[in-house]
């Protein structure tokens, strides 16, 4: 089964500050979607290197979310993408709808 | 100790911020998400210790230190293990934090530096001190390119060559081009080493290495010497 966003990390952080965990949580879900958007113009735009920061900032939120094994894949594909290979990227873009699905659901 | 975060993801300021509110050793002065706004921040206040990130845009966290004379305690934070090595040549450097960042990770790195800002040697000599300092900074240059503040070793510099609204400085290492002026440059430079010998060069004259007719080689340039900066030139060797 593939693992699947969630907040343990957040609330190990936390320690119980519900202030904090929102702000954290607000973050994500103002920024994630506009990184993601970011990221997918530059890879429209072969400007691999910037995708690659992109990811970069991305992989960040990930690790925030949890995901252990997506956040290597991410630092794998973060260092592919600065060789312009893309053969991840079907597998990164599967992480990204799945956290895009997880914020949605987000109140 | 007062402390300050530079970082330009609002996630990784939001985190370390809440981890420096529940370390009673620390005093969280300022964060920022951008490095110029930063330097400019410590040029005018005393800070104890910097929380940095190396990776980000424009300018980095590897950038900033190298642009600050007298760097305080630096804890990294990073996404990259692939610094670590770099960072170790860097005394100020006293850990390095992967993200995500835990708490115990984050505790101990504090305490490093605790470690370290007390272990410094409280009886200097201050007059050596700074007398160190002074000829430190005599041998740097702080250039602005592209709104970096970029520090050139005074010694490695051979040639300065004008070219319209920019100068060209030549050093063993590297060429940097400077929006500048050679009389701007030339009143920086020690006069006993730099001269300027054509309207548009100046060399140090430390580098020559041969002098023929109206020209002198330096590195692989040959550069004009003109007529009226000649006597001066010869002035300065050491003729047998």
């Amino acid at each position: 089964m593939k693992e699947q966003p969630n907040f343990s990390y957040i609330n190990q952080l936390s320690g119980g500050d519900k202030a904090f965990e929102s702000k954290l949580i607000a973050i994500v879900k103002r920024e994630f979607p506009e990184e993601v958007k970011e990221y997918q113009q530059y890879l429209y735009e072969k400007k691999y290197e910037i995708a690659a920061d992109s990811v970069h900032k991305i992989k960040h939120k990930i690790s925030i979310l949890g995901l252990e094994l997506s956040y290597q894949l991410a630092i794998d594909y973060e260092n592919d993408l600065r060789n312009e290979d893309l053969s991840k990227k079907n597998e990164f873009d599967e992480v990204l709808n799945a956290i895009t699905s997880f914020i949605k659901e987000i109140n | 100790m007062n402390c300050i975060i530079i970082d330009d993801e609002e996630m990784a300021r939001a985190i370390i911020e809440q981890f420096t509110l529940q370390n009673e050793n620390l005093s969280l002065d300022a964060q920022f998400s951008d490095a110029i706004q930063a330097i400019k921040y410590l040029n005018q206040n005393h800070v104890d210790l910097i929380f940095l990130d190396i990776h980000m845009p424009t300018f980095s966290g590897f950038d900033l230190i190298q642009t600050l004379k007298n760097p305080p305690n630096i804890i990294l934070t990073t996404s990259d293990r692939n610094f670590a090595i770099e960072a170790f040549e860097y005394d100020c450097i006293k850990d390095y934090l992967v993200k995500p960042v835990t708490k115990d990770r984050f505790d101990k790195a504090v305490n490093k530096a605790l470690n370290a800002a007390t272990a410094t040697p409280s009886v200097t000599n201050n007059s050596d001190h700074k007398q160190e300092g002074k000829q430190e900074s005599e041998n740097d240059l702080y250039v602005n390119i592209d709104r970096r503040l970029i520090k050139i070793d005074i010694p490695s510099i051979y040639l300065i060559e004008a070219k319209g609204d920019y100068i060209l400085i030549k050093t063993f290492g590297k060429n940097y081009t400077v929006h500048s002026t050679l009389k701007k440059i030339e009143d920086k430079l020690p006069k006993d080493t730099f001269l300027k010998i054509h309207r548009s060069f100046i060399i140090n004259v430390k580098k020559i290495i041969d002098i023929e007719d109206n020209s002198v080689l330096i590195e692989k340039d040959v550069i004009p010497v003109s007529r009226s900066n000649r006597p001066e030139l010869m002035k300065r060797l050491n003729l047998l």
